[in-house]
């Protein structure tokens, strides 16, 4: 059950490396589009109760390893996201598109007021593009990460019928 | 307590103060990362040598994935192209088609008309729009007793006599061949016409044969069979075919023609009415026109 929980983290987190290069390098928008970010919201609705802002955490510090200019901005957005998403997803019907939806455009709207704040706080721009490229990152990242969720879910799903209920996070 | 009866672990029972920890570490993080980022700068080593091989290895797999959509992307861009060029070549290619139909017709009617005006007669052109097969060869053509196309008015094409209307309606004509069994033309044979003159009756396929004939000179291969007019249907000097074959046996001969027309080819021909003021300045008898070559 251990590995799989290890698994369950070091796998998506090696996919959202290379879905984010690949979609930077050949999507047009693909920068707005966060794998780590999904990894985190997955996380924080799906795992335990301190998986999303650990998850999180470590999603935030590879992708500043591995593409910010400023070490610590996504450490300490995807903790904040993580957490958050923990706490509102025990006020919604977990496992549903609209909650998926939801969470997903909460934890983006999460990050970028994370970096705005840190930006305002240190005096430097951290949050990429403006209002309007905040708002295709939203769509980009509701869309794409309910198609994700949806197929994480039946994965779980039937993670649980193979290893049992003690596989499951909450 | 969890479902199962085992406690929480610290990380989870104490999450807020976790979360708190966390948080300060990552603005801490982040103030050193703005204000003095060369203090930051072992720490990013490590950390890139643990995510260097995962960044080469998404990077790696990013190219390939990349290329592949690349090539993919190119293949189908040329697949499309090579889609519009093959429809365009169609396009073409039926357009040329069109546009030889419309040239050989072209030439066909340049033909008729040429031939109708040679003729003191006036021409009524008309389209094949039918045909009975062997033995009896007989045409339908699309004018009829509306346009002047009566019954035993002969029926040319550029290359000779095609026949003449058996039977006509108000809008459509049968017109018999001179290759029908039953059909008969008085002709002259020889290039001036003066060898013999005779009838062309007993069609077999696409040959006829000279019957009541009457011979003055030595009648040969390749000699020109033309109307002589004593039949009050053709006009003379109309070619109708040339000797192929003949077949002496004893006093008599038997004389093959060909007609000059393909039947099988035929469809467009004139129907050959008299001017009525030819008629009247005198000219009953059926007019001589020029020979045409074949």
């Amino acid at each position: 059950v251990r590995l799989v929980r290890v698994l369950s983290v070091v796998l998506p987190l090696l996919v959202a490396c290379l879905l984010a290069d690949v979609l930077l390098r050949n999507l047009v928008g693909g920068g707005r589009l966060d794998p780590y970010l999904l990894l985190a919201v997955w996380h924080g609705a799906a795992g335990r109760k301190a998986d999303g802002m650990l998850v999180g955490g470590l999603a935030g510090l590879v992708q500043d390893l591995m593409g910010s200019v400023v070490l610590g901005t996504h450490f300490t957005s995807k903790v904040v996201v993580g957490y958050l998403v923990m706490l509102l997803v025990e006020r919604l019907i977990p496992g549903q598109l609209l909650t998926h939806a939801v969470l997903l455009t909460f934890g983006t709207l999460v990050e970028a007021a994370v970096l705005l704040g840190l930006g305002a706080m240190l005096g430097r721009q951290l949050l990429p593009g403006s209002l309007g490229l905040v708002l295709v990152a939203v769509a980009l990242n509701a869309l794409v990460g309910c198609i994700a969720f949806a197929v994480a879910d039946r994965v779980r799903r039937r993670r649980e019928r193979v290893f049992g209920r003690g596989a499951r996070g909450r | 307590m969890r479902a199962d009866g085992r406690p929480e672990p610290f990380i989870e029972r104490r999450h807020a103060l976790v979360f708190v920890v966390l948080l300060a570490s990552g603005v801490l993080l982040t103030t050193i990362g703005v204000k003095s980022p060369e203090r930051l700068g072992p720490f990013e080593k490590v950390g890139m040598s643990i995510t260097g091989p995962l960044a080469r290895a998404s990077h790696g797999i990013g190219s390939l994935l990349g290329d592949g959509w690349a090539g993919f992307a190119s293949t189908w861009s040329a697949h499309r192209e090579l889609g519009a060029a093959l429809t365009e070549v169609r396009d073409l290619r039926l357009l040329l088609m069109d546009r030889e139909a419309l040239h050989a017709e072209n030439e066909r009617l340049r033909r008729l008309l040429g031939l109708a005006q040679q003729l003191p007669m006036r021409a009524i052109p008309a389209e094949v729009v039918d045909r009975t097969a062997a033995p009896d060869c007989v045409l339908l053509i699309d004018r009829g007793t509306d346009h002047g196309a009566h019954p035993d008015l002969p029926v040319i094409s550029p290359d000779g006599v095609v026949g003449k209307v058996l039977s006509a309606t108000a809008t459509m004509a049968k017109v018999q061949c001179v290759i029908d069994p039953d059909a008969g033309v008085a002709v002259r044979v020889g290039d001036d016409g003066a060898k013999a003159s005779a009838i062309v009756k007993d069609a077999s396929g696409r040959t006829c044969r000279l019957r009541y004939l009457e011979s003055v000179g030595e009648i040969v291969e390749g000699d020109r069979v033309v109307t002589s007019g004593l039949d009050q249907i053709y006009p003379r000097g109309l070619l109708l075919g040339r000797v192929i074959r003949v077949v002496r046996s004893g006093p008599g001969q038997e004389v093959v023609v060909e007609p000059a027309v393909d039947f099988r080819r035929l469809d467009a021909v004139v129907v050959l009415r008299p001017d009525e003021e030819a008629s009247v300045r005198g000219h009953g008898s059926p007019p001589r026109v020029a020979e045409r070559a074949p």
